[in-house]
């Protein structure tokens, strides 16, 4: 057993962050950061582009995947690196695409599949929104009604997406649909990529709480040729479970709690009370170690699913485990840090009287999101305790 | 990174698990419970034979020369099987300090007899303070002609009653200001601590039982004059605590690893009992409350036995583990408490009954939480080791 990594993952991490700190030009990062959460869309997304193009180029976006992709042939682990050290610095690159979208696609997909899109994920053209959640499918997703009909050599789509986060930055939608009405309701839905500039297709902006957006997608009658199916048809369903594992596995990683918490203890060193530093006072310093704590045990279940996917396998009640015990921690960080704000905890990003550029208050505004995306927390629950501990349904 | 254990692992896993399936079933651990002794002497035995007390002593010593990693696989397993008994007094407390801190001639004399289980071990170091700390070491030993002379008491030595030899730490010069400084940080190296070999038969030890939650055996020793030859120092006089503070680490994160099972084991008690137990029509596992604790368990239980081998596999492979022991105490701590209390409340009546299994995780889980720290002293340290 042993929990360290090799020199040679060490250095990985090492070049990632040398290419950060190096390689990105200055303009372009200030354009990649301070967008909402959600992304801005306009200059944003086209930064976010530049961005991963300079990622591909250096082949750090991709390095886990063979070297026809452009990739490394590096173990699966390399991505989860590149992952942390991305998400630490609030940069693009290891969206759903990457981490859901093209293992699937991998697996799933047809050659000319792979062909047509795993090149252009990795060169930044490609961007997938994920299409599984409707206005009537939440935490029942079986139940998604969104239809692909055969007409022929195509389907025709008709339906509604909901909360489509990303779709309007876009160029494609990884789109779960109806293609048997009769089947019971877990065997007649299938997955096909359908490209969001076709005819049909109306995106409408949704905003959240945390000043994100999300999206509602509209789908009518629109024509998508049958080669774009990805897996059997009718057998989606278990597609987008496994994807939904990847999905899970990738949501939560460590880095971007271990920032928050990283913060929350400089603010706590530099603010004094009476001249004494916040981290001297006992009763702060126990809640600060507490959540030091919690984040270490989230840094242990993120290497036990990192450790799994280099394994060749797919995590699945461990995914579980990182998204309830991540999103729920998420809160705590930022509810203690605005807790030891008090009065000044209420002002949002601009003020000039706002601790830590005001990424506390739009943070817990932010979070709520992260116990029901991918799964709300009382469905991860279920997964951690019927298929985990073989509890009955 | 490997989470993986190795094939000795698995196989030590498996010998432990049969071994106390088969010898240390809850009828015996309960007239082991109510017996003056406190332990089965059978079990002891079968313990010796098959090597599971040698595992971490070095080849050189007749032992198997194995690491703390397997050494807590063993432990782990005497977590789930609600083992008591003076294992862990003699392999971790009296071993590990001879193993750290003994000359060659007493390690040569004493670590086989160890390992066979021929020879019980503890470790004489708290006192009325209850601190695992040199300031709170307060047992004099007075120099005199050929030897030293032991006045004091020492309380919660583990199966001390029992115990061949206690190694005893005593004050021998008083502590000075500057070590107490520098012990924070590396530890220091005159604490005026030193340690001493003390049969348990000497003239002047008396011994009075403490009757504790977990029903395991821990003891008072006065010291009354209690006479100890020069060959009986272990170590070099006055510089007796960095030993004790490497024992500590090893032995707090060791028994993480033994909670961590005691928690696996319990959620698996309690699983066990949803799935059968029939209320509404339904097992009563089937209903999402009692899922979702169930589940919340399973969390709490994972991130326990992450923390625990973590900390246990820095140690086995030398690297500093300050922090990783900290933290592991520290979270095995309160999931010990939350998976064992969570699990009285789905047992019901039943598990909270006296002829239950289940009351001896939770009470001995109790101790544990209790004993090398608890979950409050560990977090100061993970604060200080956290650079803040």
């Amino acid at each position: 057993m042993d929990f360290a990594f090799t020199p040679e993952q060490e250095e990985f991490v090492q070049e990632v962050r040398a290419f950060i700190r190096e390689r990105v030009p200055a303009a372009l990062l200030k354009r990649l950061r301070g967008g909402p959460e959600g992304g801005g869309g306009g200059d944003h997304q086209a930064a976010a582009r530049e961005f991963k193009q300079l990622l591909y180029k250096a082949g750090l976006l991709g390095v886990n995947w063979p070297p026809e992709y452009g990739g490394r042939g590096a173990p699966h682990i390399y991505q989860y690196f590149l992952a942390e050290e991305l998400s630490y610095n609030d940069l693009p690159g290891a969206g759903l695409t990457l981490t859901s979208v093209a293992p699937m696609l991998w697996r799933a997909g047809t050659e000319e599949q792979k062909k047509q899109y795993l090149r252009g994920i990795f060169e930044g053209e490609i961007e997938f929104a994920i299409g599984y959640t409707e206005p009537n499918a939440g935490s029942d997703l079986a139940s998604l009604q969104t239809q692909a009909i055969k007409d022929g050599d195509d389907y025709i789509i008709r339906g509604q997406k909901m909360f489509t986060s990303g779709a309007h930055m876009s160029t494609h939608i990884w789109l779960a649909a109806r293609t048997d009405p009769n089947a019971p309701k877990h065997r007649g839905v299938s997955m096909i990529i359908v490209p969001l500039n076709l005819p049909g297709i109306t995106i409408r902006p949704l905003w959240t709480m945390g000043d994100g957006r999300t999206n509602e997608v509209f789908f009518d009658d629109v024509r998508v040729p049958r080669r774009n199916l990805v897996g059997e048809e009718n057998r989606g369903w278990y597609t987008m479970s496994a994807a939904l594992d990847f999905e899970r596995a990738a949501v939560a990683p460590l880095s971007p709690l271990r920032r928050i918490l990283e913060d929350l203890v400089k603010f706590c060193k530099e603010t004094k009370h009476n001249g004494l530093a916040l981290a001297e006072d006992p009763i702060i310093r126990n809640k600060l170690a507490e959540l030091t704590v919690d984040l270490g045990i989230l840094r242990l279940f993120s290497l036990r699913n990192a450790w799994i996917i280099d394994k060749g396998a797919v995590p699945n009640v461990e995914g579980s485990m990182i998204k309830v015990w991540s999103s729920e921690l998420r809160e705590r960080l930022f509810a203690t840090g605005l807790e030891l704000m008090g009065p000044f905890g209420q002002l949002q990003p601009g003020s000039k009287w706002v601790p830590i550029q005001g990424s506390f208050e739009v943070g817990l505004r932010a979070s709520p999101q992260y116990r029901f995306t991918a799964g709300s927390n009382e469905i991860q629950r279920n997964i951690i305790a019927q298929r985990g501990l073989g509890l009955p349904r | 990174m490997d989470l993986a254990l190795s094939e000795t692992q698995q196989m030590l896993q498996q010998l432990t698990r049969e071994l106390l399936e088969k010898e240390f079933p809850s009828t015996t651990l309960r007239e082991v419970e109510a017996s003056e002794e406190g332990y089965s002497r059978e079990l002891w035995k079968r313990l010796g034979e098959l090597g599971l007390t040698n595992v971490a002593i070095s080849e050189a010593y007749g032992g198997a020369g194995g690491s703390l990693l397997d050494l807590g696989v063993i432990l782990e397993e005497m977590g789930r099987g609600v083992y008591i008994g003076p294992f862990f007094a003699t392999v971790v407390l009296g071993g590990l300090t001879l193993l750290y801190a003994a000359s060659e001639a007493q390690k040569r004399d004493l670590l086989p007899k160890v390992g066979q289980g021929q020879v019980l071990l503890s470790l004489a170091l708290l006192e009325e303070e209850g601190r695992y700390e040199p300031e709170a070491i307060h047992l004099q030993a007075e120099r005199r002609a050929g030897g030293y002379v032991l006045q004091g008491t020492k309380l919660f030595v583990e199966y001390g009653h029992v115990a061949d030899h206690l190694v005893v730490v005593a004050r021998t010069s008083p502590p000075s200001a500057t070590a107490r400084g520098a012990r924070t940080i590396s530890g220091s190296s005159s604490d005026g601590i030193s340690l001493f070999l003390v049969p348990r038969s000497s003239p002047g030890i008396t011994i009075a039982p403490l009757i504790t939650t977990g029903g395991d055996k821990q003891v008072e020793v006065q010291f009354r004059g209690v006479q100890v030859p020069e060959s009986n120092l272990i170590g070099q006089l006055n510089q007796g605590w960095p030993a004790i503070q490497r024992v500590l680490e090893a032995a707090t994160a060791l028994l993480c690893m033994q909670m961590a099972g005691m928690g696996e084991k319990v959620l698996e008690i309690t699983v066990e009992y949803v799935k059968q137990r029939v209320q509404f029509g339904r097992p009563v596992g089937s209903f999402q409350a009692v899922q979702h604790h169930a589940a919340n368990m399973a969390i709490l239980s994972d991130g326990a036995k992450l923390a625990a081998q973590e900390a246990v596999s820095r140690l086995a492979q030398g690297l500093p583990a300050a922090k990783e022991v900290a933290l592991a105490k520290a979270f095995c701590g309160r999931a010990g408490f939350e998976i064992t209390y969570n699990s009285h409340e789905l047992n019901a009546g039943v598990g909270f009954m006296k002829e239950s299994d289940l009351q001896f995780y939770t009470r001995q889980m109790h101790g544990m939480r209790l004993r090398f720290g608890t979950t409050m002293d560990h977090l100061k340290v993970v604060a200080r080791e956290s650079g803040f």
